[in-house]
């Protein structure tokens, strides 16, 4: 059939109807896409390009192998990726009728679990699928307030035992189909218009009366398929959230809700490669954490470490990572038993991992890292001030002895330490050589940027006179330091700073 | 770069409605939301006229249920669809032929334990709808109605180590949610909330070498965060932390002057949303021939006026 580019309304219907029985048939679709016409007609070609003789070679191979088979109705084993599904249905004869469903090919391809829509067709599939869904829509409310209904005087149904109604009685079975309908149609429309809410919201309706374990988990293919093509879905986001609730509530007691996050897990990583940086995305990863064992947040941070250090300049990531180090905080203070297990050692040294121990000089050019870098630092001194006044020989006479200190704070010393290295660092990026890229520009900017917030951080604490008086003359030098690098944000450093106010004097 | 197009934007966004493609077709679900970015940027460009108000106004009479307005007729309602509805009938002064005490009822309903706002019934949260809830009852002079308190104390649990705030608790820094919670607090009388220097830091820290803002670091200037940036920064009085003549040249540079309409960067396709998000960041700089704009109510200053103060004589 020739590609058209003008669809009637008739079509749409037509369309609609070889369309639901594609998703019908194949319930493990991951993947759709809508493309031109001449793509579609090239996925034909190449399909068209296996012969018979391979296709059977093929099936023998993958019966002698052992990957995972998934058995047909029809009785032929064929594996659940790599092989076109629809055509291994074909007989010696590979004629059109045995190639699966049958549908209009210059509409719709469908193999590998993937299914393609040609463009021009989509006007006219919307239009009839909305129109349907709206049909059956107000079919299942219609229902819906019949079976509320108490004024049907109540009488024995046909089978004479039971003491429901008749008209409860037709009318749950009228309902059952209705509800195959709306989720039929509903489906369609939540596919071609990912945000379409009344279409999610129907399905909730429905959804939300069953309790079979594998409805959800078709569901989450739903939401995981609109994703394929949608990925910034904020519909297909919240409905996923909305199925999570949903089968944590339902199983709680059971090891689902952790087999569902540590499936998403994986779902979640393989959006993070293909669409970056996605804001819904890693919000709903972020949403995960906190239904996370502390093994489950232990693991994602290893797991993102790597992740991290492929994609350096993803913040999301970053921010991510931050969450996961977050929670641990709050657990840190909880008294259940498998938090034990995660030291105080463990803790501070899964922060001062992420100030890049392992990453080396070529990221310093990435600003995700810098951010990181400073939340960090907020985090490391934002342990109780009490620490900073530790007794020591230069502790000033005003500020009482405290006991010793407990073993998860930063003493004084330390505290120190990690100032010199922070400094040290910035000083080596602030020198180093311009190499006429933007990179370095970028770099010392980022180092001084760093500076500041240090400064601005510092300055809000309690600390000893020696660390304020140190802070203070940091401020100080932060003017020259901030004329050479980034002379553009002057106005920013000097209303944060006051900079043209300086106390500090060196001593003599 | 050079002038704003406004008979252009003018012809573009009267000619949006005509639009029956599948693209358009499937944006019906936020016509509600579609037709306040439009109609409000009309009025700043002076063409409100262009406009058959009774026309408006019965259609969005059409989209009110029980309770919430939904996006378009026979769609779900939504506190999103809800602001967007009242924020038209305030523009076009017909806030009277709506039941102010159902729809604050409404969204009173829609406020949880914790002082956060679910968006309709199936609970999704997001400080979003926090703003939706203070915005649109703030307009209605029905504000008592909800736990204000609450509300509050919700949006600054969201505030994040870099002054920012997400769209849950933790949730990472982004300029559209910092507009909300910016301006929820600023509607509620909270800004004490805010850190004014650590967030204007961040939010300076949005323009980019070509004078564009993004929404987050790393990622690409967008027209719209001419909007989202500039309101917060406004709010908290920090605008002046951003060079506004490098962002004006850069939203001027979005738009595409044939055919009219602004775009999310320069060479883009247009859109109405960027359309009245571009002219807003422009009246917010006080670019001449555009009437200013309230940065917390995002609707024209003298709509907001008329709300407050009455009529002007």
């Amino acid at each position: 059939m020739a590609s058209k580019d003008d669809y009637g309304d008739e079509d749409g219907v037509r369309l609609l109807a070889q369309l639901e029985v594609i998703l019908d048939q194949d319930p493990l679709i991951d993947e759709v896409g809508f493309v031109h016409p001449s793509q579609l007609a090239s996925f034909h070609v190449l399909e068209g390009q296996d012969t018979t003789e391979s296709l059977v070679e093929d099936v023998q191979t993958s019966i002698a192998g052992e990957r995972n088979l998934v058995i047909t109705s029809e009785g032929l084993p064929f594996e659940s990726v790599g092989v076109k599904s629809n055509l291994l249905l074909v007989d010696e004869g590979n004629t059109e009728s045995n190639r699966g469903p049958s549908y209009d090919r210059s509409v719709f391809w469908c193999g590998d679990h993937k299914l393609a829509i040609c463009i021009p067709a989509l006007r006219p599939l919307f239009k009839a699928a909305k129109s349907a869904y709206l049909f059956s829509y107000r079919q299942y409310r219609i229902l819906g307030d019949l079976s509320q209904n108490e004024d049907c005087s109540p009488y024995l149904c046909e089978s004479g035992s039971s003491s429901e109604t008749l008209r409860e009685h037709r009318s749950k079975m009228d309902l059952q189909s209705v509800e195959a309908a709306l989720l039929k149609h509903s489906k369609v429309v939540a596919i071609l218009s990912c945000d379409y809410a009344s279409a999610w919201n129907s399905r909730k309706q429905v959804i939300s009366q069953k309790t079979i374990k594998e409805v959800y988990g078709a569901e989450l293919q739903l939401s995981a398929l609109v994703l394929s093509y949608a990925p910034k879905s904020e519909q297909a986001w919240s409905y996923r959230r909305w199925l999570i609730r949903l089968i944590i509530n339902v199983s709680a007691k059971s090891k689902e809700p952790l087999m569902i996050l540590e499936r998403e897990s994986d779902f979640l990583e393989r959006i993070a490669e293909k669409s970056r940086m996605n804001y819904r995305a890693w919000r709903h990863r972020c949403w995960l954490v906190n239904h996370m064992s502390t093994r489950q947040v232990l693991t994602e941070l290893l797991r993102t470490k790597r992740w991290a250090q492929l994609h350096v300049g993803d913040n999301c990531c970053f921010h991510y990572r931050r969450c996961l180090l977050l929670h641990l905080c709050r657990s840190k203070s909880s008294t259940s038993t498998e938090n034990k297990v995660f030291s105080t050692e463990d803790f501070y040294g899964n922060f001062q991992n992420d100030t890049m121990e392992d990453w080396d000089e070529p990221f310093m050019i990435w600003k995700a890292l810098w951010i990181h870098r400073r939340f960090i630092f907020h985090q490391l001194i934002q342990q109780p001030r009490s620490r900073y006044s530790i007794t020591s020989s230069t502790l000033d006479s005003d500020i009482s002895p405290k006991k010793e200190a407990p073993t998860d704070c930063y003493s004084y010393e330390q505290l120190h330490a990690f100032l010199d290295e922070e400094f040290e660092l910035i000083d080596m990026c602030l020198n180093v050589a311009d190499t006429g890229f933007e990179d370095t520009t970028q770099q010392k900017e980022y180092a001084a940027m760093y500076k500041m917030w240090m400064i601005m951080q510092l300055q809000g604490i309690n600390g000893s006179k020696e660390l304020l008086e140190r802070v203070e003359k940091e401020r100080c030098n932060l003017k020259a330091m901030l004329e050479k690098v980034c002379p553009q944000r002057a106005v920013v450093w000097e209303g944060l700073f006051c900079l043209n106010q300086c106390s500090y004097v060196e001593p003599h | 770069m050079g002038e704003l197009e406004i008979e252009k934007h003018t012809q573009f966004i009267m000619s949006v409605e005509k639009k029956k493609d599948f693209d358009s077709m499937v944006m019906e679900h936020l016509r509600m939301s579609g037709a306040y970015w439009g109609l409000t940027t009309l009025d700043l460009m002076g063409k409100l006229d262009a406009v058959n108000r009774e026309e408006v106004v019965s259609w969005v009479l059409q989209c009110q249920h029980d309770c919430g307005f939904s996006g378009n007729v026979g769609h779900d309602p939504h506190i999103l669809y809800t602001l967007s509805a009242i924020q038209i009938l305030a523009l076009l002064d017909k806030l009277d032929t709506i039941d102010a005490d159902k729809i604050s009822a409404y969204i009173v309903g829609l406020q949880q334990e914790d002082g956060s706002f679910a968006g309709d019934e199936w609970g999704e949260i997001d400080t979003r709808f926090s703003y939706c809830a203070v915005c649109c009852l703030s307009i209605l002079h029905r504000l008592d109605k909800i736990d204000v308190g609450k509300a509050i104390s919700y949006v600054a649990s969201c505030k994040n180590f870099d002054g920012g705030f997400g769209c849950t608790p933790g949730g990472e820094s982004h300029a559209g949610q910092i507009f909300c919670c910016v301006s929820a607090f600023a509607i509620s009388g909270a800004l004490t909330h805010v850190d004014r220097d650590l967030l204007g830091w961040w939010l300076c820290e949005r323009q980019v070498k070509s004078g564009g803002l993004n929404g987050r670091p790393e990622k690409l200037a967008d027209v719209c965060y001419s909007w989202w940036v500039l309101s917060s920064l406004t709010i908290i009085e920090r605008v002046h932390w951003i060079d506004k003549e490098k962002l004006k040249t850069f939203i001027l540079d979005c738009q595409d002057k044939e055919h009219g309409g602004i775009s999310d960067r320069p060479d883009d396709a247009v859109d109405v949303f960027h359309t009245f998000f571009g002219i807003a960041g422009l009246s917010l700089l006080e670019y001449p021939g555009l009437k200013p704009i309230d940065p917390a109510y995002a609707l024209p200053v003298h709509v907001v006026d008329r709300l407050f103060f009455g009529q002007p004589h």
